[in-house]
Protein backbone atom coordinates (compact mmCIF):
# COMPACT_ATOMS: atom_id res chain seq x y z
CA UNK A 1 0.00 0.00 0.00
CA UNK A 2 2.59 2.07 0.95
CA UNK A 3 4.60 1.38 -2.11
CA UNK A 4 1.47 2.39 -4.26
CA UNK A 5 0.99 5.91 -2.60
CA UNK A 6 4.60 6.77 -3.05
CA UNK A 7 4.70 5.48 -6.33
CA UNK A 8 1.45 7.81 -7.20
CA UNK A 9 3.14 10.82 -5.53
CA UNK A 10 5.94 10.22 -7.74
CA UNK A 11 3.76 10.01 -10.76
CA UNK A 12 1.71 13.53 -9.71
CA UNK A 13 5.13 15.21 -9.13
CA UNK A 14 6.00 13.87 -12.73
CA UNK A 15 2.38 15.16 -14.34
CA UNK A 16 3.24 18.20 -12.85
CA UNK A 17 6.46 18.67 -13.84
CA UNK A 18 5.41 17.58 -17.74
CA UNK A 19 2.59 20.12 -17.52
CA UNK A 20 4.52 23.07 -16.24
CA UNK A 21 7.05 22.29 -19.34
CA UNK A 22 4.28 21.93 -21.56
CA UNK A 23 2.62 25.80 -19.79
CA UNK A 24 6.06 27.24 -20.24
CA UNK A 25 7.10 25.54 -23.71
CA UNK A 26 3.75 27.18 -25.26
CA UNK A 27 4.25 30.34 -23.61
CA UNK A 28 8.21 31.14 -24.38
CA UNK A 29 9.10 28.62 -26.62
CA UNK A 30 6.55 27.53 -28.55
CA UNK A 31 5.26 29.45 -32.02
CA UNK A 32 3.08 31.56 -30.34
CA UNK A 33 -0.46 31.99 -32.56
CA UNK A 34 -1.34 35.51 -30.99
CA UNK A 35 2.39 36.86 -32.12
CA UNK A 36 1.99 35.18 -35.10
CA UNK A 37 -1.38 36.68 -36.41
CA UNK A 38 0.03 39.95 -35.05
CA UNK A 39 3.47 39.23 -37.07
CA UNK A 40 1.37 38.95 -40.80
CA UNK A 41 -1.02 41.54 -40.07
CA UNK A 42 1.67 44.16 -39.02
CA UNK A 43 3.05 43.74 -41.90
CA UNK A 44 0.59 43.93 -43.98
CA UNK A 45 -0.39 47.45 -42.93
CA UNK A 46 3.34 48.15 -42.99
CA UNK A 47 3.13 47.47 -46.97
CA UNK A 48 -0.08 49.23 -47.10
CA UNK A 49 1.31 52.92 -45.25
CA UNK A 50 4.24 52.61 -47.80
CA UNK A 51 2.75 52.31 -50.62
CA UNK A 52 -0.91 54.80 -49.28
CA UNK A 53 0.52 57.74 -52.00
CA UNK A 54 0.68 55.10 -54.84
CA UNK A 55 -2.55 53.93 -54.48
CA UNK A 56 -3.88 57.15 -54.30
CA UNK A 57 -2.35 57.59 -57.82
CA UNK A 58 -4.08 54.36 -58.78
CA UNK A 59 -6.98 55.36 -58.04
CA UNK A 60 -6.79 58.70 -60.45
CA UNK A 61 -5.19 56.98 -63.45
CA UNK A 62 -8.12 54.55 -62.65
CA UNK A 63 -10.74 57.30 -62.84
CA UNK A 64 -9.16 59.77 -64.90
CA UNK A 65 -7.56 57.27 -67.57
CA UNK A 66 -4.13 59.88 -67.86
CA UNK A 67 -0.75 59.01 -69.27
CA UNK A 68 2.48 59.76 -67.29
CA UNK A 69 2.80 63.04 -68.45
CA UNK A 70 -0.56 63.72 -67.48
CA UNK A 71 -0.57 62.79 -64.36
CA UNK A 72 2.93 64.73 -63.54
CA UNK A 73 1.17 67.60 -65.15
CA UNK A 74 -1.63 67.74 -62.88
CA UNK A 75 -0.56 66.14 -60.39
CA UNK A 76 2.91 67.42 -59.82
CA UNK A 77 3.07 66.87 -55.57
CA UNK A 78 2.23 63.55 -55.51
CA UNK A 79 4.61 62.25 -58.10
CA UNK A 80 7.31 64.46 -57.01
CA UNK A 81 6.19 62.96 -53.12
CA UNK A 82 6.45 59.47 -54.34
CA UNK A 83 9.46 59.94 -56.91
CA UNK A 84 7.50 57.77 -59.25
CA UNK A 85 9.65 56.32 -62.04
CA UNK A 86 8.67 58.16 -65.65
CA UNK A 87 9.19 54.56 -67.25
CA UNK A 88 9.53 50.78 -66.51
CA UNK A 89 12.93 50.22 -65.87
CA UNK A 90 15.95 53.15 -66.17
CA UNK A 91 18.75 51.38 -64.55
CA UNK A 92 21.52 53.29 -64.48
CA UNK A 93 20.69 56.17 -66.68
CA UNK A 94 17.70 57.32 -63.67
CA UNK A 95 18.09 60.45 -62.45
CA UNK A 96 16.84 61.41 -59.41
CA UNK A 97 15.01 63.97 -58.13
CA UNK A 98 17.61 66.49 -57.62
CA UNK A 99 20.05 65.69 -59.82
CA UNK A 100 22.20 68.56 -61.21
CA UNK A 101 20.25 70.26 -63.82
CA UNK A 102 18.05 67.24 -64.18
CA UNK A 103 20.47 65.34 -65.82
CA UNK A 104 21.16 61.63 -64.83
CA UNK A 105 24.36 60.88 -62.74
CA UNK A 106 26.00 58.55 -65.42
CA UNK A 107 25.70 61.43 -67.96
CA UNK A 108 27.43 63.53 -65.54
CA UNK A 109 30.27 61.34 -64.91
CA UNK A 110 30.36 59.95 -68.49
CA UNK A 111 30.43 63.68 -70.24
CA UNK A 112 32.91 65.23 -67.52
CA UNK A 113 35.05 62.44 -66.07
CA UNK A 114 35.60 63.19 -62.43
CA UNK A 115 34.56 66.59 -62.64
CA UNK A 116 31.38 65.65 -63.65
CA UNK A 117 31.44 62.98 -60.56
CA UNK A 118 32.51 66.23 -58.63
CA UNK A 119 29.44 68.94 -59.52
CA UNK A 120 27.20 65.67 -58.96
CA UNK A 121 28.73 64.69 -55.40
CA UNK A 122 28.71 68.35 -54.24
CA UNK A 123 25.12 69.24 -55.92
CA UNK A 124 23.14 67.18 -54.52
CA UNK A 125 22.32 66.82 -50.81
CA UNK A 126 23.99 63.94 -48.61
CA UNK A 127 21.74 60.43 -48.57
CA UNK A 128 20.89 57.48 -50.69
CA UNK A 129 20.03 59.54 -53.77
CA UNK A 130 23.11 61.07 -54.07
CA UNK A 131 25.03 57.80 -52.90
CA UNK A 132 23.10 56.47 -56.36
CA UNK A 133 23.52 58.90 -58.83
CA UNK A 134 27.71 59.28 -57.78
CA UNK A 135 28.07 55.64 -58.20
CA UNK A 136 26.21 56.52 -61.75
CA UNK A 137 28.28 58.74 -62.24
CA UNK A 138 31.27 56.84 -61.75
CA UNK A 139 30.17 54.35 -63.87
CA UNK A 140 29.48 56.90 -66.77
CA UNK A 141 33.09 58.07 -66.00
CA UNK A 142 35.02 54.76 -65.99
CA UNK A 143 32.93 53.55 -69.33
CA UNK A 144 33.77 57.07 -70.95
CA UNK A 145 37.69 56.59 -70.19
CA UNK A 146 37.29 53.15 -71.06
CA UNK A 147 36.09 54.10 -74.48
CA UNK A 148 38.42 57.44 -74.60
CA UNK A 149 41.07 54.27 -74.07
CA UNK A 150 40.04 52.03 -76.83
CA UNK A 151 40.08 54.71 -79.39
CA UNK A 152 43.23 55.63 -78.35
CA UNK A 153 44.58 52.57 -78.60
CA UNK A 154 43.13 52.28 -81.60
CA UNK A 155 44.43 55.67 -83.00
CA UNK A 156 48.15 54.24 -81.66
CA UNK A 157 47.74 50.99 -83.66
CA UNK A 158 46.68 52.58 -86.84
CA UNK A 159 49.53 55.43 -86.75
CA UNK A 160 52.08 52.63 -85.49
CA UNK A 161 51.41 50.28 -87.96
CA UNK A 162 51.60 52.93 -90.47
CA UNK A 163 55.30 53.67 -89.10
CA UNK A 164 56.31 50.13 -89.43
CA UNK A 165 55.20 50.02 -93.13
CA UNK A 166 56.98 53.17 -93.86
CA UNK A 167 59.90 52.39 -92.37
CA UNK A 168 59.91 49.03 -94.38
CA UNK A 169 59.42 50.73 -97.22
CA UNK A 170 61.48 54.13 -97.45
CA UNK A 171 65.11 52.52 -96.87
CA UNK A 172 64.03 50.96 -100.26
CA UNK A 173 63.30 54.83 -101.64
CA UNK A 174 66.33 55.87 -99.88
CA UNK A 175 68.23 53.07 -101.51
CA UNK A 176 66.47 53.37 -104.74
CA UNK A 177 67.62 56.89 -104.61
CA UNK A 178 70.86 56.60 -104.01
CA UNK B 1 18.25 18.98 -63.10
CA UNK B 2 18.74 21.89 -61.37
CA UNK B 3 15.56 23.47 -59.93
CA UNK B 4 15.56 27.09 -59.40
CA UNK B 5 13.04 27.86 -56.68
CA UNK B 6 12.07 30.41 -54.42
CA UNK B 7 15.11 29.08 -52.30
CA UNK B 8 17.89 29.85 -54.84
CA UNK B 9 16.00 33.19 -55.25
CA UNK B 10 16.66 33.96 -51.59
CA UNK B 11 19.94 32.56 -51.92
CA UNK B 12 20.43 35.39 -54.78
CA UNK B 13 18.81 38.28 -52.69
CA UNK B 14 20.88 37.94 -50.14
CA UNK B 15 24.60 37.00 -51.66
CA UNK B 16 24.51 38.37 -55.56
CA UNK B 17 22.95 41.41 -54.22
CA UNK B 18 25.10 42.36 -52.35
CA UNK B 19 28.55 41.42 -54.44
CA UNK B 20 26.49 43.26 -56.96
CA UNK B 21 26.65 46.30 -55.57
CA UNK B 22 30.23 45.99 -54.26
CA UNK B 23 31.37 45.67 -58.34
CA UNK B 24 29.04 48.79 -58.91
CA UNK B 25 26.50 47.23 -60.74
CA UNK B 26 22.91 47.83 -60.60
CA UNK B 27 21.40 44.34 -59.86
CA UNK B 28 18.45 45.88 -62.62
CA UNK B 29 17.41 42.09 -63.46
CA UNK B 30 16.81 41.28 -60.07
CA UNK B 31 13.80 43.33 -59.53
CA UNK B 32 12.47 42.56 -63.06
CA UNK B 33 12.91 38.18 -61.80
CA UNK B 34 11.42 38.68 -58.67
CA UNK B 35 8.26 39.91 -60.66
CA UNK B 36 8.41 37.47 -62.93
CA UNK B 37 8.59 34.97 -60.27
CA UNK B 38 5.77 35.96 -58.44
CA UNK B 39 3.22 36.79 -61.27
CA UNK B 40 4.26 33.04 -62.17
CA UNK B 41 3.67 32.07 -58.88
CA UNK B 42 -0.18 32.77 -59.52
CA UNK B 43 -0.54 30.67 -62.48
CA UNK B 44 1.52 28.08 -60.88
CA UNK B 45 -1.82 25.51 -60.94
CA UNK B 46 -2.71 25.95 -64.36
CA UNK B 47 0.04 23.17 -64.62
CA UNK B 48 -1.72 20.61 -62.21
CA UNK B 49 -5.38 20.81 -63.97
CA UNK B 50 -3.83 20.77 -67.48
CA UNK B 51 -4.94 24.59 -68.29
CA UNK B 52 -2.73 26.35 -70.87
CA UNK B 53 -3.43 29.81 -70.77
CA UNK B 54 -3.87 32.50 -67.57
CA UNK B 55 -4.44 35.70 -68.54
CA UNK B 56 -5.12 38.81 -66.32
CA UNK B 57 -4.72 42.96 -65.89
CA UNK B 58 -2.45 43.49 -63.08
CA UNK B 59 -1.09 46.44 -61.30
CA UNK B 60 2.07 46.62 -59.35
CA UNK B 61 3.63 49.23 -57.24
CA UNK B 62 7.08 49.36 -55.38
CA UNK B 63 8.43 51.54 -53.45
CA UNK B 64 12.23 51.38 -52.33
CA UNK B 65 13.41 53.37 -49.20
CA UNK B 66 16.86 53.89 -49.82
CA UNK B 67 16.43 54.96 -52.95
CA UNK B 68 13.21 57.21 -51.93
CA UNK B 69 11.51 55.63 -55.72
CA UNK B 70 8.34 54.68 -55.87
CA UNK B 71 7.32 52.45 -59.30
CA UNK B 72 4.02 51.81 -60.29
CA UNK B 73 3.27 49.23 -63.43
CA UNK B 74 -0.03 48.95 -65.21
CA UNK B 75 -1.00 46.15 -67.74
CA UNK B 76 -2.38 42.91 -69.02
CA UNK B 77 0.00 39.49 -68.60
CA UNK B 78 -0.58 36.13 -70.57
CA UNK B 79 1.32 32.99 -69.76
CA UNK B 80 0.73 30.14 -72.11
CA UNK B 81 2.12 27.07 -71.67
CA UNK B 82 1.61 25.63 -75.11
CA UNK B 83 4.32 27.96 -76.40
CA UNK B 84 5.96 28.64 -72.55
CA UNK B 85 5.78 31.94 -73.35
CA UNK B 86 5.00 35.35 -70.85
CA UNK B 87 3.82 38.37 -72.38
CA UNK B 88 3.54 41.56 -70.35
CA UNK B 89 1.87 44.70 -72.39
CA UNK B 90 2.29 47.15 -70.19
CA UNK B 91 0.72 50.57 -70.32
CA UNK B 92 1.91 52.91 -67.32
CA UNK B 93 4.22 54.57 -66.36
CA UNK B 94 4.93 54.24 -70.70
CA UNK B 95 3.36 51.59 -73.45
CA UNK B 96 5.87 48.50 -74.06
CA UNK B 97 5.67 44.84 -74.34
CA UNK B 98 7.84 42.15 -72.81
CA UNK B 99 8.25 39.40 -74.34
CA UNK B 100 9.88 36.30 -72.21
CA UNK B 101 10.62 33.11 -74.32
CA UNK B 102 13.05 30.57 -73.26
CA UNK B 103 14.82 33.15 -70.97
CA UNK B 104 14.90 35.31 -73.53
CA UNK B 105 13.58 39.05 -72.77
CA UNK B 106 12.66 40.79 -75.46
CA UNK B 107 11.29 44.90 -74.93
CA UNK B 108 9.15 46.33 -77.93
CA UNK B 109 8.21 49.80 -78.52
CA UNK B 110 5.13 49.52 -80.77
CA UNK B 111 6.73 46.62 -83.18
CA UNK B 112 10.35 47.79 -82.53
CA UNK B 113 12.76 45.63 -80.75
CA UNK B 114 13.96 48.34 -78.18
CA UNK B 115 16.46 45.45 -76.10
CA UNK B 116 17.05 42.21 -75.70
CA UNK B 117 18.64 40.36 -72.79
CA UNK B 118 18.78 36.75 -71.23
CA UNK B 119 17.57 36.65 -67.74
CA UNK B 120 19.64 34.13 -66.16
CA UNK B 121 17.77 31.22 -63.87
CA UNK B 122 14.29 32.63 -65.36
CA UNK B 123 14.32 29.43 -67.22
CA UNK B 124 15.12 27.41 -64.28
CA UNK B 125 12.45 29.72 -62.64
CA UNK B 126 9.61 28.50 -64.88
CA UNK B 127 9.90 25.27 -63.69
CA UNK B 128 7.01 26.59 -61.26
CA UNK B 129 5.14 24.06 -62.59
CA UNK B 130 6.54 21.39 -60.66
CA UNK B 131 6.50 23.41 -57.92
CA UNK B 132 2.91 23.48 -56.47
CA UNK B 133 3.46 25.81 -53.00
CA UNK B 134 0.32 27.47 -53.05
CA UNK B 135 -1.56 23.77 -53.28
CA UNK B 136 0.48 22.40 -50.51
CA UNK B 137 -0.04 25.16 -48.35
CA UNK B 138 3.71 25.15 -47.33
CA UNK B 139 5.38 27.22 -50.35
CA UNK B 140 7.57 24.02 -51.29
CA UNK B 141 9.02 24.37 -47.79
CA UNK B 142 8.69 20.16 -46.65
CA UNK B 143 10.09 19.49 -50.53
CA UNK B 144 13.09 21.68 -49.70
CA UNK B 145 13.71 20.02 -46.20
CA UNK B 146 12.19 22.04 -44.07
CA UNK B 147 11.23 20.34 -40.85
CA UNK B 148 7.56 21.44 -39.28
CA UNK B 149 8.78 22.97 -35.47
CA UNK B 150 5.42 23.85 -34.06
CA UNK B 151 1.50 23.88 -34.89
CA UNK B 152 -0.60 26.40 -33.47
CA UNK B 153 -3.87 28.06 -34.31
CA UNK B 154 -6.52 31.26 -33.94
CA UNK B 155 -9.34 32.22 -35.57
CA UNK B 156 -9.79 29.39 -38.22
CA UNK B 157 -5.54 30.37 -39.65
CA UNK B 158 -3.25 27.59 -39.14
CA UNK B 159 0.16 28.73 -38.14
CA UNK B 160 3.36 26.52 -38.68
CA UNK B 161 6.91 27.28 -37.90
CA UNK B 162 9.49 25.64 -39.76
CA UNK B 163 13.49 25.45 -39.12
CA UNK B 164 15.46 25.08 -41.96
CA UNK B 165 17.76 22.20 -43.56
CA UNK B 166 21.76 23.01 -42.44
CA UNK B 167 22.31 24.70 -45.92
CA UNK B 168 19.63 27.77 -45.48
CA UNK B 169 20.96 27.95 -41.48
CA UNK B 170 23.60 30.25 -42.25
CA UNK B 171 20.56 33.18 -42.97
CA UNK B 172 17.61 31.88 -42.28
CA UNK B 173 16.62 31.54 -38.74
CA UNK B 174 13.54 29.97 -39.06
CA UNK B 175 10.22 30.28 -41.74
CA UNK B 176 6.42 30.84 -40.45
CA UNK B 177 3.61 29.68 -42.81
CA UNK B 178 -0.17 31.21 -42.37
CA UNK B 179 -2.79 28.99 -43.80
CA UNK B 180 -6.64 29.61 -43.98
CA UNK B 181 -9.04 27.10 -44.90
CA UNK B 182 -6.37 25.22 -47.06
CA UNK B 183 -5.12 28.16 -48.26
CA UNK B 184 -1.71 29.40 -47.97
CA UNK B 185 -2.42 33.22 -46.77
CA UNK B 186 1.10 34.32 -45.75
CA UNK B 187 5.17 33.23 -45.49
CA UNK B 188 7.43 34.93 -43.47
CA UNK B 189 11.29 34.39 -43.48
CA UNK B 190 13.35 35.43 -40.61
CA UNK B 191 17.21 35.24 -40.68
CA UNK B 192 19.33 34.48 -37.77
CA UNK B 193 19.19 38.39 -36.46
CA UNK B 194 15.11 37.05 -35.96
CA UNK B 195 15.14 40.33 -38.68
CA UNK B 196 11.99 39.20 -40.50
CA UNK B 197 13.90 39.86 -43.96
CA UNK B 198 10.79 38.79 -46.30
CA UNK B 199 7.56 38.54 -46.37
CA UNK B 200 4.97 37.71 -49.09
CA UNK B 201 1.27 37.43 -48.02
CA UNK B 202 -1.65 36.24 -50.14
CA UNK B 203 -4.46 37.86 -49.81
CA UNK B 204 -8.30 38.15 -51.56
CA UNK B 205 -8.93 34.74 -53.18
CA UNK B 206 -10.93 34.19 -56.05
CA UNK B 207 -11.96 30.97 -57.63
CA UNK B 208 -11.65 31.08 -61.33
CA UNK B 209 -12.79 28.16 -62.99
CA UNK B 210 -12.60 26.29 -59.81
CA UNK B 211 -8.96 27.70 -59.01
CA UNK B 212 -8.28 29.45 -55.84
CA UNK B 213 -6.32 32.62 -57.16
CA UNK B 214 -4.58 35.29 -54.90
CA UNK B 215 -6.27 38.65 -56.33
CA UNK B 216 -3.63 40.65 -54.40
CA UNK B 217 0.27 39.35 -53.21
CA UNK B 218 1.55 41.78 -50.61
CA UNK B 219 5.44 41.66 -50.36
CA UNK B 220 8.44 43.12 -48.35
CA UNK B 221 11.50 42.80 -48.34
CA UNK B 222 14.21 44.06 -46.09
CA UNK B 223 18.05 44.33 -46.87
CA UNK B 224 20.65 46.01 -44.73
CA UNK B 225 20.41 48.77 -45.91
CA UNK B 226 16.95 49.48 -48.27
CA UNK B 227 13.28 48.32 -47.19
CA UNK B 228 11.32 46.91 -50.53
CA UNK B 229 7.29 47.11 -50.45
CA UNK B 230 5.43 45.60 -53.01
CA UNK B 231 1.83 44.95 -53.98
CA UNK B 232 0.33 43.44 -57.28
CA UNK B 233 -2.99 42.97 -57.94
CA UNK B 234 -5.12 41.07 -60.29
CA UNK B 235 -8.06 41.43 -62.20
CA UNK B 236 -10.23 39.86 -64.89
CA UNK B 237 -7.82 36.55 -64.26
CA UNK B 238 -9.00 34.48 -67.25
CA UNK B 239 -7.55 30.40 -67.07
CA UNK B 240 -8.51 28.42 -70.55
Amino acid sequence: MYYFWSKLKTMKKVYILFLLSFVSFVMFGGNDPVKSATKFSQKQSEVNDQLFKIQEIDRILKEEQITYSELAAKYPDLVNATNLAPTVDEGIFEKSADSPLGIPGFWWGFCLGVVGLIIVYVSMDEGADRKEQVKNALIGCVIAYGVFLLFYLVLWGVLFSTTVDASTTIPTMIAGSC
Amino acid sequence: MLIFNIFDLLIVICKYKKMLRVLFIKPIYFKLIAFLFIVSISGNKLWSQKHQNFEAKFTMMERNTLKNTSMLMKGNVNFSKLTNTLIFEINFPNVQKWIVRDSILKKYEGDVVISESVLTGYQDLVVFKELLELKSNDFGLKQHGFEMSDVSSQDGTVYVQWTPPPSFKTFVKYVTTAAKDNLLQGVIFTDIDDKDFNTTLFEEYAYVDDLPIPMKIVQHFEAKEEQIYKTIYFENVQIR
